[in-house]
Order: C-alpha cells, then structure tokens, then sequence
C-alpha cells in the first residue's frame, strides 16, 4: 500500500476495529477488558514458543506493558489500550513500503524472474552473462485473461489461486505483470519475509504481514479489516483460499472463507459510500507445475500426521536456495510448462459477470446486485446472511479452481502406478499402503500401459466436457509417451524419484510422493473407474498374450 | 421490510398456507393455474386475498413468495419467476417431487432465478379439507433473514415451524416419503402384515438418508420431524394418492390403470424413477426404492420382492 494510504488505513483500521469493539462491549457481548485479558493470553502463549521471531523483544516488552496496565485500567484507559493494541498489530501488518522502491521493484519483477528462472547455480549467474529466458516458453497463460484485463478497468480484483509451492506467489507476481495488470496486495506469512529469495519481492510489491501463529481473535479482525480496506482502496488483492500450501498435493476442495468474505464486505462499505466503481470481482487462479519443488516435505508432513500437518513449515526446500536453482533449471531444461490458468471472473456473490462487468442470473439476466445486500431498504452488512453468500461464493471458485488445473504426465503416471499398487496390495487403506510399504512391487509396463489408456480416455473425456484441463502430452500423447514423458520428469529433481523404469518393470520407488502426485486426481470422479478396471487389467493382457 | 406475501398454487398445500398468512394479519396475492382452485379460493377466501391474473401480478413485488405446485410444473414456474424476480426477495416451496436429472426444487430456484434466500417447508402438517390448516413441520434455510420472515407470514393454529438450516435433508425426507408410501400400499396390496409395513418405512428412511448423505444433507435430519415425523401419519394413513397407488400395484395392476383411478399428481412415481437412477450413478444401493421401482415396472411376485428388502442389511451409511 502506498504511504499515503497506509497512514490513512492505519486511522481507518483503528476507527473500525475499534468501533466495532466497543458496540460489542455496549450491546452486551465480550467487555473491552475481557477483549484484551484475551489479546494479552493468547500473545504471552504464542511467545512462550515461538523463539525465532524477529521482533520477540519488542512484542514481549509491549505485551507485558499491556499485562500490567490492563490489571489497573479504568474504562478510560481500557479504551487507550485496545487503541494501543490495534496500532500495534495494525502497524505490523501494513509493514514499511517505499514508493520508490515499490517503482522500481514493479519493473524489476521479469528480469529478476529471469535470472530465477534461467539460472542454473547463483556461481553461474555470478560467473558469466545470464541468458534471459523467453518468458512466454516458460510460464504459460490460459483461460479468461482478456476478461480480467478488462474488468480490472472496472472494479477491483480479488486473485485467489491455489497453492502447492511458494513459488506459486513468484510465478503469479509474473502472470500478473505479464498481463498488464498492477500487482495485487497479498498478505504472506511472516515467515516468508525472511526468506532471502522471497523477501525483497515481498517487501516491495506490497505484501501485507500475516502472522499465522497469533490466535488472537482481535488481530484476526485487524487482518480482515485491513484487507478489506486495501479492496476499497482499489488494491487489486490475493490470496491462498486454501489458507496453506496443499500438504496432500490435491487440488482445494475446503477454502478458509474468512479472507474471501473481505470481497463482500469491501463491496458493501464501497456501496455505503458511494464509491464510483464499487464492484469486486473475484477471480480463481489455478497454478500447475510437473514437478513440485516442496513435494517431499509437504507430503511428509501430511503424513506423519493427517489431519493435523503444521500449519507453517520454515525448514522445506523453499528455503535453501540453492534447491530452489536446481529445480528451476532442470525444469527448463525439459521445457517444462508452468500453467496459470484464470478462471471465470465472478461477483462476490459468485455469479457471472459480462464483458462490462455486470452480474448476470444463471440464465444470463442481469442482476442488480445491490439488492443482495439490501435489508429494510438500506445496504448494510449482515454478517449470517454474507457468511452464507461468501461460502456459495466458496463452492464457486472450489469448482473453478478444479476445473482450471492441468493435469501433467507426472500427475497422471502416479495415478496409474498408485492404482497398480492398489491392485498389488489389495485390501489396505492409503495411507497404510504409502506408510507401511510392505513387500517390493514390479509392476509390469504393459500393465502400467494398459491401465493409463484407461485413464487417458476417462481424463479425455472429461477435459472434453470441461471438467478439467490436460498438459499437451496428456491430452495428445499416447499412453507409452505419457509414462515416459512422467518417468523424465519424475527422474531429474526429487532426491529419489516417485518411479523409476528397470528393464519391463517399473518401481515405484517412493510411495509418498507417488500418493502425492496423484492426489491430484482427486476429485474428478476416477476413483471408481481405477478401481474396476485394474482387477480385469492383467487377466486381459494374459488373455492377449 | 416488504410484507407483501404472494402465494403461487390453489391446491389443498396452498390453501393451508393462504390461511396461515391471512390468520397472520395479511392479504397475500394469489395465483394458480387451475380454474377450480381459483373458485376454491375465491369462496373460501373472498376478499380476504387478491386473486391475481398473472405469476408477474402476483409475484414482481412481493417481499415473500410461497410455491405451493407440484414438481411437474415447477420447472416452467420458477423459469419464469427468473425473469422479474430480485434478489432480496424469499421464496419458500412445499414440493415434494423432484424433477428430470433428480434435480431438487430448490436447486432448480437457484439454476433459473438470481434469488439465494430460498427456503424449504417440509415435515409440515396440514389438515386436509376444503378448510386446510398449516399446524406445524420444518422450516429449512441457509439464511437466518428467511426463518425470521417466514415466521412473520404466517400463523400457525396449534404447533410450530421448526428451524433448519438443512436444505437438502429436509427436502429430501419429503421427496423420498412419498416413495416410502408407495412401499406402503404395496405391502398393503401384497396382504403383508402391519409389523413389516413399518419396518419397511424403516427401510424408506435409510435409503432416504443414504441418498441425502450423498447429496450433502446431514443423517440427523432424517430421524427427526422431517424424516421420521413426515413418514408416522403417512404410516397410520390408509388413505393418500401414494399409499392407493402401490396398493393397486400390489394387487397386480398395471401402473397405468393404477394412475387412471387417483385423482391428482403422484409425484412419486418419477421420483421412485429418479432417485433410482441416480443412486446407480453414484454407486448407492437403495433396495426398498429398487422394489418400488420394480413394481412400477409391473413385476410379477412383489410380495416376494419386498420379503427380500426385509431380509437385507438395513444400513444407514
């Protein structure tokens, strides 16, 4: 955000925040003084154990300040407090920004992206004159950009993609750039900033600070409340509705709708006050690589703990940049595609829009969208009836977001040799069969190439009736070109590769990634056809032979 | 807020629902296709109401809008309702049919029309008559705004409309109890004894819950007033459009000779035959709608037939 407006945000965020804890304490909800007994818990907590922030010193100063002022504090200096506390988070959410530097990184983004891109070691880059890459051969844009283009002229974007790697915020900051578009505001975890690669990006194209381990429900209002201001300041937005990176290697089916209801909100505080251009579109991204960079980590630490992986990971190859140049270059050295494809653009209420930007019904009608958010004849927030809106809006984009992905050989051959698995080793779960491993499994290629036949048509037709989209090698490849292009991939970066091919068999090699690759196919409505044709796979080949 | 009620159906549902909206304190505008609903109302009614010429008449301005049809028209209605109405309106529907595709009366609201403040009457009790009255049943919705309107619509003689925010569920009890019923006749044509028409009912609401599992409906619904409180009357009942049908074709006749002698529309028949399809679709076994299925097909034995579902696992998930 640009320093005028940061300071004018800064006052608007205390005015509301504040605003709203103090209605909440007059009708009757939480007091001002249990409000900040529970900033003061939930801070002291989260510092107890969180050794490694930056500004440990200062918050543990601050918070025992507030501890010893709150146990003596009148109504008045209650009120000076919460003041106090929502300066405080909403100072370190905002960050330092410089417009100059903001300038100057807008126009640095593709050359930097670049030498990313096309280095192979930093001693290269340090050692002789980098090639820049051709940026179009790398990063392939798909889908509905010339209706974002244009409806950036016309209200405000929300970007919400999905989210495998922290690359995906790189490789947007270029998709952005590369369609003429600013770059969106984005709150990134705090940890990402002080990641070397990351952090001068983040500093300066304006990412916002999100510190996932504060639980404290006032700094989580802070937070909306200061993406929401950030939307009606006519700040392009983004963020992951995923909340985190996507552990299982699956594309979204469960979005965190908090951040995704700031649309709404900021579309209602822009009718209020009759902002000029008051509308929000959403629009969902989705980012598709052949190869993860963090698969290892992320399907690691998905397994040793289903259900409950850490929320943030610091240790993961994102932070070890030399990992990071070997996968780039290896991927281009394949000519690998990284796909960004932008779905339909919707309302906040999640219905199409025109080419003009109007809401349109199911039917294509037009729709006066004010008259959502119309109570008793006023525009006005009602937050059970917008949460409701927001999670439509939810499904929506969980649609989109799965229709948009493509598909690549790495995702599909994982699929195939999983189920061949499956089929070896019948009669276990999963999570068992990538944890326990049991016994060696062969598979025999043309097991392997009968069953992805199988899969090639089930995927063909559904990409055909829209439901997905295919790399070019899956859609048009044959079956033997689709295993060998995935066992290229899978054999140039992972430490060990999901699968390798030995003489006629193949071995998957590493069950976990393959489990991770594969869950991309989650959700398309394959699982019963995998499962009904491996049973007969062999006993037909046997039958041919 | 705009108290403005239009009620589209003239039926024995709609009238119940008139009535509870003019015990209320209102005069809400009313349409229906048929001309002898239309006289129905006007001498039950009389100037109690404004009888309207047009969906567009009755419908374009009102705060709340009150479907009372059947799931053969439904379709065409909510089509076109899509072409005047706004988003702040609610609407509310009592149909208990479903229509091509399985396609939920409330999902076709929001394929066709721009207004998500949609809610579903279910469980609901009226007593039957010329003199229909709404005494009680369920009242689902996401949005709290439309409990709180309808609630003010309408007054209920002795009982209440309960709350819940299970859409699908509630909807699907009402959808599905017909089929149940149909069961019903047909153990009653088939001369099985009373126990086992009332396990079969059991059998109704699994398949009725396993169905809704799939769609995103919560079990729980399915045991409570709208699914267990739906089926009891319709158990007691001998009479019924559902419980005369399966009981001819139990008896061995044919579906259509069955449906010449039944006044009205028996929405469960393509029901039986939708869910049917859809449950095989989905990969879900749904045995006592299978058999109701089979007996609309005019299969021989269905005394046998429903022996079967009685002997098979009655699962819940």
């Amino acid at each position: 955000m640009r320093k005028d407006d940061r300071e004018r945000a800064l006052s608007e965020l205390n005015r509301r925040v504040i605003g709203g804890v103090l209605q909440q304490a007059e009708s009757g909800g939480q007091s001002l003084e249990e409000v900040l007994a529970e900033s003061v818990f939930y801070e002291r907590a989260r510092l107890r154990f969180d050794l490694t922030s930056p500004t440990r010193d200062h918050d543990m100063q601050f918070w025992n300040r507030a501890a010893s002022r709150l146990g003596k504090a009148g109504d008045r200096e209650l009120r000076g407090l919460v003041y106090d506390v929502v300066g405080h988070y909403g100072r370190e959410i905002c960050g330092r920004f410089d417009d100059r530097i903001y300038g100057m990184a807008s126009k640095m983004v593709p050359p930097a992206l670049g030498l990313l891109l096309n280095a192979t070691s930093p001693k290269r880059l340090l050692g002789r004159r980098p090639q820049l890459p051709d940026f179009d051969s790398v990063v392939a844009l798909l889908g509905e950009t010339e209706a974002v283009q244009r409806l950036n002229d016309r209200g405000t974007l929300l970007f919400v993609p999905t989210h495998v790697s922290n690359l995906d915020s790189v490789v947007l900051g270029f998709a952005l750039q590369r369609l003429g578009l600013p770059p969106a505001l984005y709150g990134a975890g705090i940890n990402l900033f002080t990641n070397p690669l990351l952090g001068f990006f983040l500093r300066n194209l304006g990412a916002y600070r999100v510190d996932r381990l504060k639980k404290d429900p006032l700094y989580k209002n802070v937070l909306k409340a200061y993406a929401t201001l950030a939307l009606e300041y006519g700040y392009n937005g983004l963020f992951f509705p995923g909340g985190t990176r996507s552990r299982a290697g699956a594309v979204e089916n469960k979005l965190k709708l908090g951040l995704m209801g700031t649309g709404l909100s900021a579309y209602i505080n822009n009718l209020r006050s009759g902002k000029r251009l008051p509308n929000v579109y959403v629009v969902p991204v989705s980012v598709s690589f052949q190869l993860v960079l963090e698969a290892e980590t992320l399907i690691d630490d998905f397994l040793r703990d289903v259900g409950k992986s850490r929320y943030i990971i610091s240790d993961d190859e994102f932070a070890k940049p030399r990992r990071v140049f070997d996968f780039l270059s290896q991927l281009l050295s394949l000519n690998a595609d990284v796909a960004v494809t932008f779905g339909e653009p919707r309302d906040v209420f999640g219905n199409r829009v025109d080419d003009d930007g109007n809401s349109l019904d199911p039917c294509g009608r037009h729709v006066d969208t004010t008259r959502y958010v119309t109570y008793q004849g006023d525009v006005c927030a009602r937050p059970q009836r917008d949460a409701e809106y927001t999670r439509e809006l939810g499904e929506r984009v969980v649609e989109s977001l799965r229709r948009h992905t493509v598909l690549h050989s790495t995702h599909v051959l994982a699929r195939a040799v999983f189920d061949g698995l499956r089929h070896e080793i019948p009669g276990v779960d999963a999570i068992r069969l990538v944890r326990v491993g049991a016994r060696d499994v062969r598979l025999d290629l043309r097991d392997v190439y009968w069953h992805m036949r199988k899969l090639l048509d089930a995927l063909r037709a559904s990409a055909h009736a829209g439901h997905v989209r295919l790399s070019r090698v899956v859609q048009y490849a044959s079956a033997e070109d689709v295993v060998a292009d995935g066992l290229r991939y899978f054999s140039i970066y992972h430490a060990r590769p999901a699968v390798e091919r030995r003489g006629d068999v193949l071995v998957p090699t590493d069950r976990a990634l393959l489990f991770y690759y594969q869950n991309r196919l989650e959700g398309y409505g394959l699982e019963r056809m995998a499962m009904r044709a491996i049973p007969s796979m062999t006993d037909d080949v046997r039958r041919v032979a | 807020m705009n108290t403005e009620i239009a009620i589209v159906g003239t039926g024995p549902f709609g009238r119940a629902i008139i009535s509870a909206a003019i015990d209320a304190g209102h005069r809400p505008r009313v349409w229906g296709r048929s001309e002898t609903g239309r006289q129905c109302v006007r001498e039950l009614f009389d100037d109690r109401v404004t009888l309207c010429e047009s969906l567009e008449e009755t419908c374009a301005q009102a705060g709340m809008i009150c479907l009372a049809i059947p799931a053969s028209g439904f379709y065409d209605v909510a089509m076109a309702l899509g072409a005047w109405l706004m988003p702040d309106q609610v609407i509310v529907h009592g149909t208990r049919g479903v229509s091509e595709g399985f396609a939920r009366s409330s999902q076709i609201l929001r394929d066709v029309t721009c207004v998500r403040q949609i809610g579903v009457l279910g469980g609901v009790m009226f007593r039957q008559g010329n003199h229909a009255k709404l005494i009680g049943g369920m009242l689902a919705s996401r949005f709290d705004d439309v409990q709180t309107t309808v609630r003010a619509m309408f007054h209920l003689d002795a009982g209440r409309l309960h709350a819940s925010d299970d859409v699908i569920g509630v909807e699907l009890c009402g959808v599905m109890g017909h089929v149940t019923e149909i069961a019903l006749g047909l153990a009653e044509g088939c001369a099985l004894d009373l126990s086992s028409a009332g396990v079969l009912a059991a059998y109704g609401l699994a398949d009725a819950a396993r169905l809704g599992v799939v769609l995103g409906a919560r079990r729980e619904t399915f045991h409570g007033l709208a699914g267990v409180g739906e089926l009891l009357p319709r158990h007691g009942s001998a009479s019924g459009r559902h419980r005369a049908l399966g009981k001819q074709l139990g008896q061995g006749i044919a579906l259509e000779d069955a449906l010449n002698t039944i006044d009205g529309e028996v929405e469960g028949v393509m029901t039986a035959r939708e869910a049917h399809a859809f449950a095989r679709s989905h990969g879900v076994h749904l045995p006592l709608v299978e058999a109701v299925v089979l007996a609309l097909d005019g299969v021989d034995h269905m005394a046998d037939v429903l022996r079967t579902v009685l002997c098979g696992e009655l699962a819940w998930s």
